[in-house]
């Protein structure tokens, strides 16, 4: 056979910046680029959130090789003068006991955090990629012009996993086993989750009743960007609830994907106490 | 050393594997073991050591394992035309000796080894395999005994039988190519850096730079700076638009460590060259786990992190012995240790009355 070269290539960079102005970076930084320069360049963009070896944004983008040098050097030109005219304040180096250091904040490099999430079966790969670049668009609506902080992901996280499971009760039926033992008879599960489901339980059932008003189409103008980043992964699943009938897909492990790959996208590092809250909150609503 | 766990499961089926051909000697070294392998060979090998299909020699020299003076003393312990290392983790296969002989009957100027030229694709546990002219052994000098800790000294000797003008013909069969897997950790025990060493600190430099002081008990220390060339690239866009390969993951920024002694007193450590020259003074934090100098350059203790100090020691023997070999190809160096290897005293079979001097 004959090697034909791919038209397009993936890459990953990610912008080691100071998780507190996260929020300029996004809006100073990575929406113009998007907008004034990436949008001509790249098919599909997908943006996320981590913590490893430092604070981070990853983008990972897909580039038409013709275009491939030109927006290599454009996008380093770019944010090389972004990190010096808007420097994040400097952080604390987690990583002593390690061989290597952290990446300092105002720092660049690509192809360390590859986040491009894949689910394997017959349904195109693209179509899946296309997804989490609707859930990019979504999301940069939902997180809106201030200055973000891990609590606005995490909520983010929260309200996604719960539309998700709300949608699909079989689902959640499921999710709840799982999540049964490690949080009704574990000997060993931190006392500090309680208290913390306690303290925001208000907030928390609030979050219930906005996602049941999601659900139900009462949707208020402040919902509507959150309702748009939940259609994205509902008319997905949705459209390929037809697969059921091909003997290996199963809609479970497609959700679950889903599920998990959202906390991904937003660099949610608790995700026992994401769960915890979840639970309580299903079965408040007797699932 | 210490591997006889390993030699009970391979020694007596590689002999039986190799009965069919007569002229062959199986030749095993007791490096100063300190587990059972003369009491096992007694008990259960004594037929073949008596027939002379087994030769079983020890030296009551060596404190801890290296790696290329054993293997020196054995080949030139082996008295016949050909040898054939096999590491106590290997197997034979069935019929080797006659695959060697075969070969070396078609092809005399070369060697056999399981180590390609440009890409390893034998798995690590059989890499130690190489089967030579004894006479080439003794032309190029034997393994290069600059070599101290683990790794690449097979490299480095094949490359110096090629450099001696031998054809380089790659163990083809997987029938002989079978051995018990077993981790790095396992291979390194017994090397001197882990059964001499005290601590470890790391300076941070650079996401791909840091420096390693390793202080050993006998007051020794290595120094050196280490790079990881994969993320060093991470940090070059320019990288993913020309691709450079490559060969190592890790290097030291120079040849070898800078090594010496070391001494402490109240709160300070001083490192001093083999030459007696002082290199550097350090404050020791209260807890003993940061080291300052007077720059404010800070090493931190690496502890609780039994894994990565593992890694470490390993490292530490590698790295010393990689860039030896790629020292020796630069220089297209064929013949080492001016002839002075494998040096030491033996004694054959049980007693310790009638020395031989290797």
């Amino acid at each position: 056979m004959k090697v034909h070269p791919l038209k397009n290539e993936w890459y990953f960079f990610s912008i080691y910046y100071a998780a507190a102005q996260w929020g300029t970076l996004l809006n100073k930084g990575i929406k113009p680029f998007s907008e004034n320069y990436g949008r001509n360049c790249w098919s599909r963009s997908i943006i996320h959130f981590g913590s490893n070896r430092g604070n981070y944004i990853g983008i990972t983008c897909e580039v038409p090789n013709a275009k491939k040098e030109a927006f290599l050097n454009y996008f380093e030109e770019y944010f090389s003068t972004f990190l010096m005219k808007y420097p994040s304040r400097a952080e604390v180096n987690q990583n002593k006991m390690e061989l290597y250091m952290d990446f300092p904040a105002n720092s660049l490099c690509h192809s360390l955090h590859n986040f491009l999430p894949e689910f394997n079966h017959t349904f195109e790969q693209e179509d899946y990629h296309t997804v989490w670049h609707d859930s990019t668009t979504a999301m940069l609506k939902v997180l809106g012009p201030t200055e973000l902080d891990g609590s606005d992901l995490f909520t983010a996280a929260l309200y996604l996993n719960l539309l998700i499971l709300l949608f699909n009760p079989d689902f959640a039926k499921t999710y709840l086993k799982k999540c049964s033992p490690k949080f009704e008879t574990a000997f060993d599960f931190p006392a500090e989750y309680v208290t913390a489901f306690r303290v925001s339980e208000s907030l928390l059932l609030e979050a219930m009743n906005d996602c049941k008003n999601i659900l139900q189409g009462t949707i208020i103008d402040s919902l509507r960007p959150i309702a748009d980043w939940i259609a994205v992964f509902n008319n997905f699943t949705l459209t390929r609830a037809s697969y059921i009938e091909v003997e290996d897909f199963k809609e479970h492990d497609l959700l679950t994907n889903v599920l998990f790959s959202i906390r991904q996208q937003l660099g949610i590092n608790n995700q026992t106490l994401l769960d915890y809250f979840l639970y309580r909150l299903l079965v408040k609503a007797s699932y | 050393m210490n591997r006889t766990y390993h030699l009970k499961e391979t020694l007596i089926k590689n002999i039986e594997d190799n009965l069919e051909y007569e002229d062959l000697e199986h030749v095993v070294l007791n490096y100063n073991s300190k587990d059972d392998l003369e009491e096992w060979i007694v008990e259960n090998l004594l037929h073949y050591v008596a027939s002379g299909r087994l030769k079983y020699y020890k030296t009551l020299e060596p404190s801890s394992f290296n790696m290329t003076h054993s293997k020196n003393m054995v080949c030139k312990l082996a008295m016949g035309d050909i040898v054939c290392l096999i590491d106590a983790d290997n197997f034979s296969g069935q019929g080797y000796a006659k695959y060697v002989n075969e070969h070396f009957q078609r092809m005399p100027v070369s060697f056999l080894t399981t180590i390609g030229i440009r890409k390893v694709k034998n798995p690590i546990d059989v890499l130690g395999r190489v089967c030579f002219m004894k006479k080439d052994f003794i032309r190029v000098g034997g393994f290069d005994e600059f070599m101290k800790g683990y790794g690449f000294d097979d490299y480095d000797f094949v490359n110096r039988l090629g450099l001696a003008g031998l054809s380089r013909k790659l163990i083809a069969s997987q029938r002989y190519l079978s051995a018990i897997s077993h981790s790095k950790e396992e291979r390194s025990e017994n090397m001197p850096v882990h059964i001499n060493f005290q601590s470890l600190f790391v300076r941070h430099i650079l996401p791909f730079k840091s420096e390693l002081l390793f202080l050993f008990k006998d007051n020794t220390f290595s120094l050196g700076i280490v790079v990881n060339n994969y993320t060093r690239q991470l940090m070059r866009i320019k990288y993913l638009i020309k691709r450079r390969s490559i060969r190592y993951s890790d290097k030291l920024t120079k040849d070898d460590w800078i090594r010496g002694c070391w001494s402490d007193g109240d709160g300070y450590l001083q490192l001093f060259l083999n030459d007696g020259r002082l290199l550097k003074t350090f404050q020791f934090s209260d807890d003993k786990r940061i080291l300052s100098t007077s720059g404010l350059k800070k090493y931190f203790a690496v502890e609780n992190n039994s894994t990565l100090i593992t890694q470490l020691l390993l490292f530490h023997s590698v790295i010393s012995n990689r860039n030896r070999m790629e020292f020796n190809l630069r220089q297209k160096k064929v013949k080492l240790n001016d002839g002075k290897f494998g040096v030491g005293t033996v004694y054959r079979n049980f007693e310790t009355s009638t020395p031989i001097s290797l």
